[in-house]
């Protein structure tokens, strides 16, 4: 019989270890995509996601029902994602998350319409590419408010209440970011059609 | 809302997402129909969302990735072990602290705080004291290992590994039981059937190691446990060799310490037993990776 979240919680709280699969299994995807979007690095986004399920494991006492459990374990993953990170810059084995400003150069010599276009595939192909890297260019904090709101639906206050801070502060941050994927991507901003 | 210029940015996400009352959206449509500068911004700022959500790519992986990051999990947390009950006691205790704080700030100026309280208090004593008595009782040092039987060691019957053979090996084997008759873990009924079982380090050059062939007891409740077996009988590994005694499907590898290399192999298991819960306890942690088998290490087999 399948069991809801609240009562695997319940379960996983009493001790019953059975109860962690299936709250793994329904939440790894989302945790392995924030973790690779923070660290942006395969080994890290692994170590992030068991050191994530393991504290899930051990702190579950901890959660309290008025929170929602997806937001408890979006804070759990964006906590240790951004340590891993910190931790990686102390260590400057691998180089920090550097905005790629520089290297930014979306050559579109001539506008194009993306729904027309015969070449759509490699265009958008294209288009990835640089929307992707765009986003990846972001500082942590700004990657991290785009990311939770655009791509993972969250409202203002949930992401303030994810990272510990004011609402004021997501809508800043979020506002900046705009500014600058907008600035990175002004290209192919100017080349879509106006909605 | 008044809205300028200057300050209407900061609400575009909001009003995008349509997460504004209806007062402040029409207050900014109001102010949009008459500047075009903050007309063409909330554009390019929709233009740049669509972009975004249609183009980011997503980081994926493969269901064989999440396969073995959920086995890796799970060996893990294994290895941490479950929560064990002084912990839960002691959790329960903080959690039951936390509920008589609050209950104590909440009645403070309205009652008399010990009449009140009092059996809560009482339960609270009660916890802490189970939540540091019951670990102590928990924690006490883990019985004398299973007895070994040295006495072939001892008398050079198997002597060192030129001298340690096929044959001698081969004498034990020819008593042991068809592997299909090993029982399963809940079945205590056919415990018998299993004849021993056979531990051994990875056989690497440098690296002493030991074949320990454990021998089931009639009465063991559960098969394979390390407490209620004998070490019947210990062969270095070399001798051994790429022999197809490693190929059966109930030999696993148990690792031994590096820094015990000299050590009497009585020595070894001494101080393997006392680290452990049990042999059966490590087992069950025992990577397939190192594993000699070319199948994976079927647990049910103890």
């Amino acid at each position: 019989m399948e069991r809801t979240e609240a009562l695997l919680i319940d379960h996983l709280r009493e001790g019953d270890e059975t109860a962690l699969a299936p709250l793994v299994e329904k939440y790894k995807r989302m945790v392995h995509r924030l973790a690779m979007q923070i660290t942006k690095n395969h080994e890290d986004a692994n170590d992030v996601m068991q050191e994530t399920f393991i504290k899930v494991h051990q702190s579950i006492h901890t959660f309290r029902q008025e929170a929602a459990f997806e937001t408890w374990i979006y804070r759990i993953t964006v906590n240790e994602a951004l340590n891993f990170v910190k931790r990686r810059e102390r260590r400057r084995e691998i180089p920090l998350a550097t905005t790629e400003e520089a290297e930014f150069h979306p050559d579109v010599r001539h506008k194009f319409d993306i729904a027309n276009d015969p070449q759509i595939q490699a265009e958008k192909a294209e288009l990835r590419h640089w929307v992707t890297k765009a986003v990846n260019s972001l500082s942590l904090k700004h990657r991290i408010v785009v990311i939770l709101h655009e791509l993972e639906g969250l409202t203002h206050a949930e992401i303030a209440s994810i990272l510990n801070c004011s609402e004021g502060t997501v809508r800043s941050r979020l506002h900046y970011a705009w500014k600058q994927l907008r600035n990175l991507l002004k290209p192919y901003v100017d080349a879509t059609k106006d909605l | 809302m008044k809205l300028t210029c200057t300050n209407i940015q900061r609400f575009i996400s909001d009003y995008i997402d349509g997460a504004l009352s209806s007062r402040d959206a029409a207050n900014i449509e109001k102010h949009l129909r008459f500047c075009s500068a903050c007309r063409r911004e909330v554009v390019a700022f929709r233009k740049t969302r669509d972009l975004i959500v249609d183009f980011y790519v997503e980081p994926e992986a493969s269901e064989n990735y999440f396969h073995q990051f959920e086995v890796e999990l799970h060996r893990c947390i294994d290895n941490k072990g479950p929560i064990h009950f002084d912990q839960r006691i002691r959790t329960t205790a903080a959690q039951f602290i936390w509920m008589f704080a609050t209950q104590v700030r909440q009645s403070f100026s309205k009652y008399s705080l010990l009449r009140q309280n009092a059996l809560p208090l009482c339960a609270l004593i009660l916890l802490i004291v189970t939540g540091f008595v019951v670990p102590h009782l928990l924690n006490q040092p883990p019985s004398a290992p299973p007895v070994v039987f040295l006495d072939d060691i001892d008398s050079g019957k198997l002597g060192t590994s030129s001298e340690l053979g096929q044959g001698s090996y081969s004498e034990r084997r020819a008593d042991r039981k068809s592997p299909s008759t090993v029982s399963s873990p809940t079945s205590t009924a056919n415990v018998e059937n299993v004849d021993y079982w056979k531990l051994t380090e990875p056989v690497t050059n440098d690296t002493e190691a030991y074949i320990i062939v454990m021998h089931v007891s009639k009465d063991d409740t559960v098969p394979g446990d390390a407490a209620d077996s004998d070490l019947t009988v210990f062969s270095r590994p070399d001798i051994l060799g790429s022999q197809p005694l490693l190929q059966d499907d109930d030999y696993a590898t148990l690792p031994l310490d590096l820094d015990l290399h000299d050590a009497p192999i009585y020595e070894k298991y001494q101080l393997k037993y006392r680290k452990l819960s049990g042999f059966v306890g490590h087992l069950m942690h025992v990577p397939s990776k190192l594993l000699t088998i070319p199948e994976p290490y079927d647990i049910s087999k103890l």
